[in-house]
Order: structure tokens, then sequence, then C-alpha cells
């Protein structure tokens, strides 16, 4: 059983990704309305502020526009720094891609009562999860060479100082250097580790409710299936399709609102057949990363730090497929469908007005709001034409504008 | 043995089921979405979604303006700026 972290603890959960972020995240903003007779909150007014850590962090989403989510990161952090409430909240795995000289900056603008959670969970089962990650967002990262997931692993195992492709990995993942990082800015004795045990799904929330003082079993797991990793023929095909829309030189803006949150979670609804491949990951880089972990046990162990978990299962843990892909992927066809009803379907949600000021939107969304704009306004507005009517009449219509917005 | 009549099958059905936000949208697309159907790997599979992307392209940039704009496609500002030129309307003086 885990000790509860003192009162007025701002508890900052950095991930890393692929940690069971989410599923602390979703479970937190669930339950909020009960956190604070228990005298928690839950920080950030969003299930995620994904783009407040992201600034936090020095980075952006490709739809942000520059300065945004500093905004975002500065009103997040008064409202942790200024809480009364015994235990503060804030979760958010891009907290964890932070160099060392912005996490200083991040622990002195949550204030003296920050501690850091960090859940880790074995290499071996981040790989293929992580992969796929990053080919959801494949025109958004360093990706040189186009690798599958074979080669991928070949460059991030066997040659981890390569730096074009997928650097950040080992940044999030190099798990020993992520505590060692944050242990420096804020001493070993505010900072927890809790290991995620993928046999044992439920022992996360309950550590985030002993850490937290909550009673345990209040928060609620939310079905993970909307969560999933992609399948190997889903997988395929988005690659497919990334290197027809990086060819074609469409807008990384357009992808991250299309693809990446539109067509691929659209994609995500389906259910694949119980015959479907997974990712499967080779016995090689099973041994070859758990070696690696083996190396960050003993230097996290080194750093003093509390660990909730059985931190040896970062270097004996298997992923949950082992094994080669086949070189021939059959294809689904409701694979082809879903997603590119999904590309139809983002389509055709886009506002019929411009993108607010805080967003960066591509040429695409830009012209399809535009063109919803005006198709709304030709079949809705004023039919009169501008060029039949008076000087008159139309400054009568710019006054009746004035007045209704004056009015709203 | 699934063939590609199987495969717009399947993307009909998939469009069938969106809500009916803009309909007129969605037929356009689905219909590049078939007409791209050329084989059932990953490759031809991507090829279907990014005719979508091209589809969508297309009807925004082929949507002409309006030759004779209504006083309801135009924003205030458009409004008062066309009030302000020197002009010659069709309509009597009142």
């Amino acid at each position: 059983m885990s000790e509860a972290l003192p009162d007025g603890t701002r508890l900052l959960h950095i991930g890393p990704h692929k940690t069971g972020t989410t599923s602390v995240q979703r479970a937190f903003w669930d339950t909020r309305e009960l956190l604070p007779e228990h005298g928690v909150v839950w920080a950030g007014g969003l299930a995620h502020p994904m783009s407040a850590a992201m600034a936090a962090a020095g980075n952006q989403l490709a739809t942000g526009q520059q300065g945004s989510g500093d905004e975002r990161w500065t009103e997040l952090a008064t409202e942790v720094r200024e809480s009364t409430a015994r235990m503060t909240v804030v979760s958010s795995e891009f907290f964890s891609d932070a160099p060392q000289e912005r996490v200083a900056a991040i622990v002195k603008a949550l204030g003296p009562e920050t501690r850091v959670v960090i859940t880790l969970r074995p290499v071996t089962r981040i790989l293929a999860s992580q992969w796929q990650q990053y080919m959801q967002n494949q025109p958004m990262v360093k990706y040189v060479g186009n690798p599958d997931y074979e080669g991928w692993l070949d460059l991030v195992l066997n040659h981890p100082e390569q730096q074009d492709v997928s650097p950040s990995f080992w940044r999030r993942h190099r798990h020993d250097r992520l505590v060692e990082k944050w242990a420096e800015a804020i001493g070993p004795e505010r900072l927890v580790i809790v290991v995620v045990d993928d046999a044992r799904p439920r022992d996360i929330l309950t550590s985030f409710e002993q850490l937290t003082g909550l009673p345990v079993g209040l928060l609620q797991p939310r079905d993970a299936s909307a969560n999933r990793s992609l399948t190997l023929p889903e997988v395929t095909m988005l690659r497919a399709f990334n290197a027809g829309w990086m060819e074609r030189g469409w807008s990384a803006a357009d992808y991250t609102r299309y693809v990446r949150f539109g067509a691929v979670r659209h994609l995500m609804t389906r259910t694949p057949a119980p015959g479907e491949p997974p990712i499967r990951t080779p016995s090689w880089a099973v041994e070859r990363a758990n070696e690696i972990g083996a190396e960050m046990i003993a230097n996290i162990a080194r750093t003093g730090v509390r660990v909730d978990g059985d931190l040896a299962l970062l270097a004996t843990a298997e992923p949950r497929s082992v094994g080669d892909n086949p070189a021939v992927v059959d294809l689904p066809a409701d694979v082809v469908g879903r997603f590119a009803a999904g590309l139809a379907k983002v389509i055709a949600e886009t506002p019929a007005r411009p993108a607010p000021a805080a967003r960066r939107a591509g040429p695409l969304e830009t012209s399809v709001r535009a063109d919803r704009a005006m198709r709304t306004a030709a079949a809705t507005g004023d039919p009169r034409p501008v060029a039949e009517l008076s000087r008159l009449r139309l400054l009568r219509a710019v006054a009746g504008r004035v007045r209704r917005r004056v009015a709203e | 043995m699934r063939t590609t009549d199987d495969l717009r099958e399947v993307i009909r059905a998939e469009f069938g089921r969106l809500d009916p936000v803009d309909p007129e949208l969605n037929a356009h697309l689905e219909e590049r979405a078939l007409g791209a159907v050329h084989g059932l790997d990953p490759e031809a599979g991507a090829d279907v979604a990014l005719a979508v992307v091209e589809g969508a392209h297309e009807l925004v940039t082929a949507t002409p303006p309006t030759a004779r704009p209504t006083v309801g496609e135009l924003s205030a500002r458009q409004l008062l700026a066309a009030a302000l030129r020197p002009r010659r309307t069709t309509e009597p003086r009142s």
C-alpha cells in the first residue's frame, strides 16, 4: 500500500507516453465532480491539458498558433499554484518531453509543494505501441527513410545514438535518465515511480488513489477499446496513406486535424476481427529491450526515489505479441471503408466559420471553412443580390447586422 | 474470396452510417472513394482514402465565387464597402 502524499501537494504526473496516462486522465476526469469532497482537485479543466503541457515542454501542436499554448500553460500553472485543495493533480505525458532547463521552470511554476509522479512500463511493452503512435503523426515526426517496424526497432535498439528516426523515443523511454533529470530538479524525495503492470490494469488507478488519499475504488477505468493500438493491417494502410499525403505536399496542420485527431480516431471505433494480426515484436528486440531495461533498473535504484510496484518488471516483461510480422498483409475491407468515411466525416463537420485565433488551420481546413460559410450564407442568408440594391438599402442591411450583434 | 465489388459495398455502408451533416459533400466524397477502388492491398486502400482528401480539395477549389453575391453571403464590412463604392443599381430610387 502506497503512503499518501502530504496535504497541500501539487501532484504532477508526467507520464511518459504509453504508460497508462490516458487511463489515469480519463478516470480522474470522469470522477472530477466527486473529487472535491475528498479534498482533491483535477486541474486544467480538461481530461488532458495537452497544449499547456506541450508549451511547458517547449513544443506545440501543428494546429496551434505560436504562443497560444503558453497562455494555457500560464493559466494552468497559476491554477495549480494558487489551489487551496488538499491535493491538486495535473497530468500530461507531454511534460516528459521537457529538456533539462525547462524541467526546473515547470517545477518552479507549479510551486514549492510540487511532487512528481512518473509511471514506468517495460520498454518491451512500449515499443509497438509507441511506433504505431508515431505513425499516427508521421508527417510531424522525424522519420528519415520511412523504415517499417522491424527497421525502426533496429535503429532504436541497436543505434540508440542516431537522431534521424524518432529521436524522442529515448528522451521519453530511457526511463533512468528521465527519473534522474526530474529528481535533480525536484529532489529524489519528492519523486514517486509507479510501475505499470499490464497484467494488473487496475493497479495504476489504485496507486493514484493511495497517493492522493482517495478511497480505493473511486476512480473507475473507462472502456479501453477507444484507446487501443492500431492493428498491423490498419497501420500498414496508414503508412501508405501517409506516404501519399507527404508526396502531395499536403500540410501538417491539415493532417493533425483531419487524420490524427479525425479519421484515425474514427478508424479506432471499429472492432478488429479476432484473427486480425497485431503488430508483433520480434524476440531479438524483446531481448535487447530487456537488457536496456536491466541497465535502467540499476540506475533508477541508485537515485533512491520511492517506487510503487515491481521495478524488476522493466527487465523481464514480454509484450502481448512476440514474433515476426507477415510480409504480405491482408487488409480487411472495413479498415478502408471506416478510414475513408472518417475523413469525409471530419471534413463535413468543419465549422462554417473562420478558425479561432488560437488555432492554426491548414490550407484545406481554411478552404473548407470558407466554402461552407459561403454555402451556408447562400442557403440561409438574405438572398437579395447586392448589385441590385441602393446604397440606402445596403446601409440598412449593415445597420441590421450591427443591431443583431449588439442584441446577442 | 473478396473482390473490389465487396470493398465498394463496405465503403457504401460506412458512408451510409455517417450523420447527414453535409449530404452533398458526403455524396461527392463517397463517389471519389468508390471511383478510386482498384485493389485490396494496403496501398490500394490508402489510394481510396487519398482520393477522399483529393475530392475535398477539388470541391473547395472548384466552387466558383458567386457572380452576383447576395447580401447574405457578404460580411457587414463587405456590405459597407459595397455601399460606399460609387455604383449604379438596378433598383429604383426609394
